[in-house]
């Protein structure tokens, strides 16, 4: 088994180079590393600026658990039909989101909610839409991989599917490398681990607005992109209030550093005294309590010119239907069963006040949001489907 | 009777006008025996005077407070801001003030946070984005808040660049 992951580790190496294969290297040397010294002998391969990612101390980082992690994550062999992978459903040319304004489960059961894109998935305070105790990714994912109310992936706790995997020799190598003090390496814990190893590495800060910004690029951003900039930042729209920080999103995560969750309603709906459809009414799910109706997180803003449609329900189209949203405190919705105003919900967000702009000003803050993505991340090999091979099909 | 009662009257008005002046020729010396004004209750009664928003009453106090310890990098980082919010004319005294914090303690964050602001103020982009490069590495609080000033060029709210009282 030592062999065989020596051997993996190697091939591994040699793929990467010298400076990724860092970590495994010195795991590879002292297998019997605790974890702490394990954390530290990962390389991350960091946007500059952007702090170290929590890790939690059970799921250690690894390179070889990385590259396990991202062939199980385009594995269409973990769905209950043979045809979808955890890439299906966040697909790395659309930072990890389907395009979709609802995702769709592997038996085609529509979603109530929109996929939410993974880039920088390591620093979120809370993961999915509306759970603020729901902090770890190796937690988070049995929900797709299990979960039956939908379905996503449809996978079965059933030994049979890890011993779908053993026969792999190209896997059995990887989970034997990737946790080697382990006398079972092939377990769905370790999976979840390795998959969560791999979503920790989807870092995504090489925009326009990072050259600008940080590389003292002047040329990265256009004369409407910077003046989109200065909306984006000003009180009068107070757009960095929600998605803030170096995420630009809400609250974060990273080593030494914890926030608060938070979440908002954001106007949507209101049915009747600020009711959202019962299909989807955000953390008062989780809570009961009235003033949590329709609360969401704000996700990242980086890449979202390309993770549309938008919302926790993916209900707006374009990203200048968002700023209209947003310009007028909420969403009227005149006709249907949705009707109602949602810019007068009581359990609205204070901060969303409304504001006005020109037609210029809209067309520069759109512009702006267009610098935040990063195409280099849309299109990272190491972070793309394996190579297919005879027994290994990927997704 | 009558007599002894006035008697005793102007006793007792003796005595209250010994023990008036007692008091009042005792006053200097009490006065002698309280504490000096130390640099440390100048600073905190500028700090107070800051969060009441007297910008000029507070820079007496901080002026004071470091020619006492003109070592002590929270109240120059403080007079700074003062005097910056007193308005443009005190721009360059305020940045002396603001460079001298830093220097004397080169990790205090506030001082880089209302050094990037007055950066900003002052049309120095590259210095105020500067300030936030070094801010990113000892607050990153900090360094958000002022990414929105220098992006969007207007002053922040609140005091957060703004050092705390003494204990």
């Amino acid at each position: 088994m030592l062999l065989a992951g020596t051997i993996v580790l190697a091939v591994l190496w040699l793929r990467v180079g010298p400076q990724r294969a860092r970590g495994p290297a010195a795991a590879e040397e002292s297998p019997s590393l605790d974890h702490e010294e394990t954390v530290t002998a990962f390389s991350w391969q960091l946007p500059p600026t952007f702090p170290e990612p929590t890790v939690p101390p059970d799921n250690p980082m690894s390179e070889v658990k990385v590259q396990l992690g991202r062939h199980l994550f385009y594995d269409v062999r973990l769905s209950a039909t043979g045809d979808v992978s955890c890439g299906t459903c966040h697909r790395q040319e659309l930072a990890f989101t389907d395009g979709r304004a609802q995702a769709v489960g592997a038996t085609g059961e529509v979603h109530r909610r929109s996929a939410m894109s993974l880039a920088n998935v390591a620093y979120n305070r809370h993961l999915t839409w509306a759970d603020p105790h729901l902090d770890r990714l190796e937690e988070q994912l049995l929900t797709p991989l299990f979960g039956r109310h939908p379905i996503e992936m449809g996978l079965k706790r059933d030994p049979a599917v890890l011993d779908v995997l053993a026969v792999d020799v190209e896997l059995n190598q990887l989970f034997d490398a990737a946790f080697p003090n382990d006398p079972k390496p092939i377990s769905f814990v370790n999976l979840g681990r390795a998959l969560a190893a791999f979503q920790r590495t989807l870092l995504s800060g090489s925009s326009p607005f990072d050259q600008y910004w940080h590389q003292g690029q002047d040329n990265a951003l256009s004369s409407a992109q910077k003046r989109g900039m200065k909306l984006f930042f000003s009180r009068r729209l107070s757009c960095s209030e929600c998605h803030q920080g170096f995420n630009f999103s809400g609250p974060v995560n990273y080593r030494g550093h914890r926030e608060n969750p938070q979440l908002h309603n954001t106007g949507l709906y209101n049915l009747t005294d600020g009711a959202y459809p019962s299909s989807d009414q955000g953390l008062f799910e989780t809570t009961g309590r009235a003033q949590d109706m329709g609360r969401f997180r704000a996700p990242t803003l980086r890449n979202i010119a390309v993770t549309g449609p938008y919302m926790h329900d993916g209900s707006i189209a374009t990203l200048e239907d968002v700023i209209d949203h947003y310009a007028v405190g909420g969403r009227h919705i005149r006709h249907g069963q949705m009707a109602g105003d949602g810019s007068k919900s009581p359990w609205k967000s204070d901060r969303l006040h409304g504001f006005v702009l020109t037609a210029q000003e809209k067309g520069d803050l759109v512009d702006f949001l267009r610098c935040l993505t990063d195409q280099a991340f849309l299109v990272d090999p190491q972070l793309a489907p394996p190579k297919k091979s005879a027994t290994h099909p990927y997704g | 009777m009558q007599t002894t009662l006035w008697t005793r009257a102007s006793a007792l008005l003796l005595c209250l006008s010994l023990t008036v002046a007692s008091a009042a020729l005792a006053a200097p010396g009490k006065k002698k025996e309280a504490p000096e004004t130390t640099a440390e209750s100048l600073y905190n009664e500028g700090v107070d005077l800051l969060t009441a928003g007297d910008y000029a009453k507070a820079a007496d106090k901080f002026e004071t407070a470091v020619e006492q310890r003109d070592d002590w990098a929270e109240a120059h980082n403080n007079l700074a801001y003062s005097l910056r919010r007193q308005g443009a004319e005190n721009y360059d005294v305020a940045l002396e003030h603001y460079n001298l914090a830093i220097e004397l303690n080169p990790e205090l964050a506030q001082a880089y946070h209302y050094r990037g602001v007055l950066h900003t103020l002052q049309g120095d982009e590259a210095k105020a984005k500067a300030d936030h490069a070094t801010l990113l590495k000892l607050d990153r609080e900090l360094a958000d808040q002022l990414m929105k000033v220098i992006a969007s060029g207007e002053e922040p709210e609140g005091m957060a660049g703004a050092s705390e009282r003494w204990q």
